[in-house]
């Protein structure tokens, strides 16, 4: 008698709790289903985020020894020449990027998109290679592009009578030789942004404009670039954030020389980071760097307009 | 409709194209600007190119012929000793099982993961939606650099360095996966959620069931950029793996770079290797990988 | 119910999976060499260097019959540094064994040292005065205990393609550097070709020649309580003697990569500097065509009755504290650097004259050597050694030396307007502001 009383109590409770269960589940399920990513993205998202910023106010070597310094590490870096170096060569390096490469880019698109082309996937597919290589390998592939004796470089150089140029250990040619390496890598996605957004054009602004007298030149400055306002702003944004991460290459190649002409922001985060173990200045390295990117980009919303932001 | 065409030309001048008469000198002139146009691109293609094949070609040559005058582009004495040397001086299988392992686990993590919180967002209200959304959106403007210390004191502290845990885990989230998942899972019909439960089934079945075939879109494009991430990342398992024999392939070649060219050919072959497979992968999914890089980031 | 039921399972298998998976994932740092040895990694950063320890540990094997085995493993020289120092925070990982160059020992006494003290075995073992400390111990010392062991006795002298020389009538045994200058110009006017070259950054080597002759100068990088000298006369003597040397046009900047390889063999750069593992392992190894056409002689002198020689680099081998096999590790390599037969190992190779006493005496180091036309050059290096001057090693090793190198010499010696003294004025600061951050 009692067992099967404790029995009934048992299943009873039990379909308690799956009644309660298919009548609730949809309140407590979406917890349950970003239970693992948020706890994850606690411990290795949000944690490090604020202990970083805690860090930054400390000096000291590696994470045991930590003495609290205020604003120290942030005031040190207006002192410091080599994180000057590093600012002024990663925005050389987002120069081109900007300057060079994007315009270029465009104009691959435009070429790409007209009529005058027919196997557009061959271009799109052919440009797009270095996009999907590891930074490794374009480092390693450059490092024979750029080399001063036996570099692939040079050799399209002298065909055309230029002398070789010393790529890799002469300090002012140094990002330039990096910016090169940039354009290679970057042209064939760039170019397939601008390609989408020029398809999102419609065609039927140009026929009217044709209509009325417009030419080509015309056309573009009054139709294409206005609309293409929301794709240069991401653009832009994009290789700006893009050029901060230059890493690899001067990490394998240049190892940030000679003497820091090749020392970017990364890998002066890394440099102190890591190889003298200054975790508290790295910190702050990184997050003045957030700051300059908030900042440009910000700027970058301003110039190209809200609504553009919100497309 | 074929009357009327747009045509856009490489240098800076640009000229409507009517239909109206001028037919042979229109003739030409087409021809001429295809033919510069077609060539101004092609040559790109090949500036991308051949550095590539440069590479792959070197991994067949003796260091000598690297490094000879004058410089050759396929090799004239072709030999197998860079791999043969690669492959048996360093551990490159393993290096490549734990790229695969990496990048491939990685993968399926962060998508699933992003697909799952993805679906809350879109489809759920609870509470703390909001601010856990603005946590996120947050986070987004914080560059990956900020996390490098603070990431390894973690990894530090749970004694998981040279694991695969290390490399798999701190990567599979990030809040370009959750907006991406909710942007694809918003425009799902309620209805049909709605339909699935008056049916009797459990909110887990509806996410696994109706929901992640809907998305599949989407699904492709994260694993993609995940898949991609995760096989060319260098920096972060530079910093957590110190044993050789978890080395990713990207590590591995990095250690094979030096002020010292005398490795070249080995390195060159190393370089070949890790390559070829996103290579192939990428040839015969171009579409797909093209779409999902931008869709990603436009999206995104 | 079903789907109840259902739901509860693949909850739990989802569960059950992603746990174990986790489980699996977080403990997974499998072994790569599987079978019944365990194996200690060696780190290198040079595979010239680790030839002779490869021998030496045949002869291990050969004698003590070990347990173990040793796998080595070649790294870029910053990488493995790095590597062993990000070890040391971590606290697991990395090698059991490694060779730790002379500059980069300083980086690990920051914190806690990851290095195995050898001093007690040593003392056991009853070895430890049969070492010429300076060169074996003392650059792998902090507060009194030893950290590492190296086996280089690091002799500079000066290498001379006599050959080249004889041609271009150039006056041998130089006296002074002045001479040396002289003798350059000369050289430069009838043949077109260098007769040394300066060494200039990061990328083509660094400050080595400037140190060679800083030391022998009398100067050097730290003074007694481990702060930065790089403003002090000796140094600005040499930096200045190399940027005129660029002025005069009768020197050049070093090559890089092959090409500087590719200049000595063909005597477009007539000399070297530099203990033997320059003049000899680095020689023999990448220009061994060039064989039985090379001198010694002792540096020229700064000032009469001044230092010929100096001492430069070295590498030494620590075991790590993290390894799971110190025991093992430790006596296989205090074996190595004390006995006579393993040190002989690395003068065959690389000319390295070892640190150890009873092996010094050693009738085969004083042979003549073909590479240097029979030159007995163990006799110069005996001659010279005791010349060498005192230097002060410091927990401050690589900041000092990156600035040295990037406000100092290499500015000096790219833009020869500069003035060195200014150079080294802002070398000094640098360093100082660095150190003072950091402390």
């Amino acid at each position: 008698m009692a067992t099967a009383q404790a029995r009934l109590t048992e299943g009873g409770s039990r379909f308690e709790f799956n009644h309660w269960w298919r009548h609730n589940q949809r309140k407590f399920a979406p917890y349950i289903f970003i239970a693992p990513f948020f706890i994850i993205f606690l411990v290795f998202g949000l944690y490090p985020i604020v202990y970083s910023f805690v860090l930054s106010f400390y000096k000291g070597f590696g994470f045991e020894q930590k003495t609290f310094f205020g604003l120290g590490n942030y005031i040190h870096l207006f002192r410091d020449a080599r994180y000057i170096k590093a600012v002024l060569n990663t925005t050389e390096y987002a120069a081109g990027s900007l300057f060079i490469l994007s315009p270029l880019a465009l104009l691959v698109a435009l070429a790409i998109n007209s009529v005058y082309v027919r196997w557009k996937g061959l271009y799109k597919i052919g440009l797009f290679f270095p996009v999907i290589t590891s930074a490794v390998i374009i480092a390693i592939i450059f490092g024979r592009v750029l080399d001063q004796q036996y570099g692939l470089l040079n050799l399209l150089l002298s065909w055309f009578g230029i002398a070789p140029v010393a790529w890799l250990s002469n300090a002012p040619v140094v990002m330039p030789a990096y910016i090169i390496m940039g354009i290679w890598t970057w042209l064939g996605i760039n170019s397939l942004y601008w390609l989408a957004g020029l398809n999102g054009i419609n065609k039927e602004y140009y026929e009217a404009a044709s209509i009325d007298g417009a030419n080509a030149w015309s056309s573009f400055i009054h139709i294409t670039l206005p609309m293409l306002r929301p794709v240069i702003l991401f653009v832009v944004i994009q290789a700006i954030i893009g050029s901060y991460n230059l890493f690899e290459a001067p990490f394998l190649l240049t190892q940030g020389g000679p003497s820091d002409a090749s020392m970017t922001l990364t890998l002066y985060i890394y440099t102190q980071g890591f190889q003298n173990f200054n975790v508290g200045y790295a910190s702050a390295i990184a997050y003045s760097m957030t700051v300059l990117l908030l900042v440009l980009s910000v700027l970058n919303i301003r110039l190209f307009g809200w609504k553009a932001a919100g497309e | 409709m074929a009357d009327v065409n747009i045509a856009v030309q490489e240098e800076t001048e640009r000229s409507v194209v009517r239909s109206t008469g001028d037919a042979p000198y229109r003739r030409a002139d087409f021809v001429v600007k295809s033919v510069l146009i077609n060539a101004g691109l092609l040559i790109l293609v090949l500036l991308t190119i051949v550095p590539f094949l440069y590479m792959m070609l070197g991994a067949f040559k003796p260091n000598a012929e690297i490094f000879g005058v004058p410089l050759t582009f396929f090799p004239r004495n072709p030999t197998l000793d860079n791999m043969t040397a690669l492959l048996s001086k360093f551990p490159f299988a393993r290096w490549a099982l734990n790229t695969v392992v990496v990048a491939v686990v990685g993968a399926i993590f962060s998508v699933l993961l992003s697909s799952l919180a993805g679906f809350a967002f879109a489809k759920y209200e609870f509470r703390f939606k909001n601010i856990l959304f603005m946590l996120l959106l947050a986070t987004l403007l914080i560059p990956n650099q900020v996390l490098l210390v603070p990431q390894f004191q973690v990894i530090r502290e749970l004694h998981w360095f040279n694991t695969y845990a290390a490399l798999i885990v701190p990567r599979a989230v990030g809040a370009f996966g959750i907006f991406l998942m909710r942007q694809y899972t918003v425009n799902l019909p309620n209805e049909l959620l709605d339909a699935a439960r008056v049916d009797g089934a459990t909110e887990f079945s509806i996410w696994w069931r109706i929901v992640l075939p809907l998305v599949r879109p989407g699904l492709a494009v994260l694993a993609i950029l995940s898949f991609t991430g995760l096989w060319n990342d260098f920096l972060w398992p530079l910093i957590v793996t110190n044993d050789t024999s978890m080395f990713v392939l990207n590590l591995g070649l990095g250690a094979l770079v030096g002020p010292y060219d005398y490795q070249y050919g080995i390195l060159l072959s190393g370089a070949l290797l890790s390559s070829l497979p996103v290579i192939i992968i990428f040839l015969i999914f171009q579409r797909q990988f093209i779409d999902g890089f931008i869709q990603g980031a436009f999206k995104g | 119910m079903a789907s109840i039921n259902r739901r509860t399972f693949l909850k739990a298998t989802g569960g059950l999976a992603t746990a174990s998976g986790a489980w699996w994932l977080s403990g997974c740092a499998p072994a790569f060499n599987t079978g019944a040895k365990k194996t200690l990694q060696f780190w290198a950063f040079s595979d010239t260097r680790i030839f002779w320890q490869q021998k030496a540990w045949e002869l291990y094997k050969k004698l003590k019959k070990p347990d173990f085995d040793i796998n080595w493993v070649i790294f870029p020289y910053n990488q493995m540094h790095d590597k062993v120092l990000i070890t040391s925070q971590a606290g697991s990982g990395g090698p059991d064994i490694v060779d730790i160059e002379i500059s980069q020992f300083s980086r690990f006494i920051k914190g806690d040292v990851v290095f195995v003290d050898l001093g007690p075995k040593l003392q056991e073992m009853g070895v430890l005065d049969n070492f010429y400390r300076p060169s074996a111990t003392d650059p792998w010392t902090w507060k009194g205990k030893i950290y590492g062991i190296g086996n280089e006795l690091n002799t500079c002298l000066m290498s001379y393609r006599w050959d080249i020389w004889k041609k271009a009538g150039v006056k041998t045994p130089i006296e002074t550097w002045d001479e040396f200058a002289e003798e350059a110009k000369r050289f430069h006017q009838d043949t077109g070709n260098h007769l040394i070259e300066q060494m200039y950054d990061a990328v083509t080597g660094g400050q080595g020649y400037w140190w060679v002759m800083t030391l022998q100068g009398g100067g050097g990088l730290f003074d007694a309580n481990g702060l930065p000298v790089l403003n002090k006369a000796p140094s600005i003597r040499t930096l200045t003697y190399q940027q005129n040397a660029l002025k005069d046009g009768w020197s050049m900047r070093r090559p890089i990569g092959p090409a500087y390889n590719t200049a000595l063999s063909e005597g477009k750069i007539a000399t070297v500097l530099g203990p033997s593992w320059n003049f000899s392992g680095f020689t023999q190894e990448n220009i061994p065509e060039t064989k039985g056409k090379w001198h010694l002689q002792p540096l020229p002198r700064w000032t009469a009755g001044g230092s010929r020689t100096a001492t430069w680099g070295g590498t030494g081998v620590s075991v790590l504290k993290t390894s799971e096999s110190v025991a093992e590790a430790q006596d296989f390599v205090l074996f190595e650097h004390s006995t006579p037969e393993a040190l002989l190992y690395d003068f065959a190779e690389r000319q390295v004259w070892p640190t150890y006493k009873p092996a010094l005496d050693d009738p085969r180091l004083s042979q003549p050597l073909p590479f240097f036309d029979n030159q007995k050059v163990g006799d110069l290096i005996k001659e010279v050694s005791p010349e060498i001057n005192k230097w002060y090693n410091s927990p401050y090793y690589p900041e000092t030396n990156g600035s040295c190198l990037r406000l100092g010499i290499t500015p000096a010696l790219l833009d020869l307007k500069m003035s060195p003294e200014a150079a080294l004025n802002n070398a000094q600061n640098d360093a100082l502001d660095t150190i003072s951050f950091e402390s």
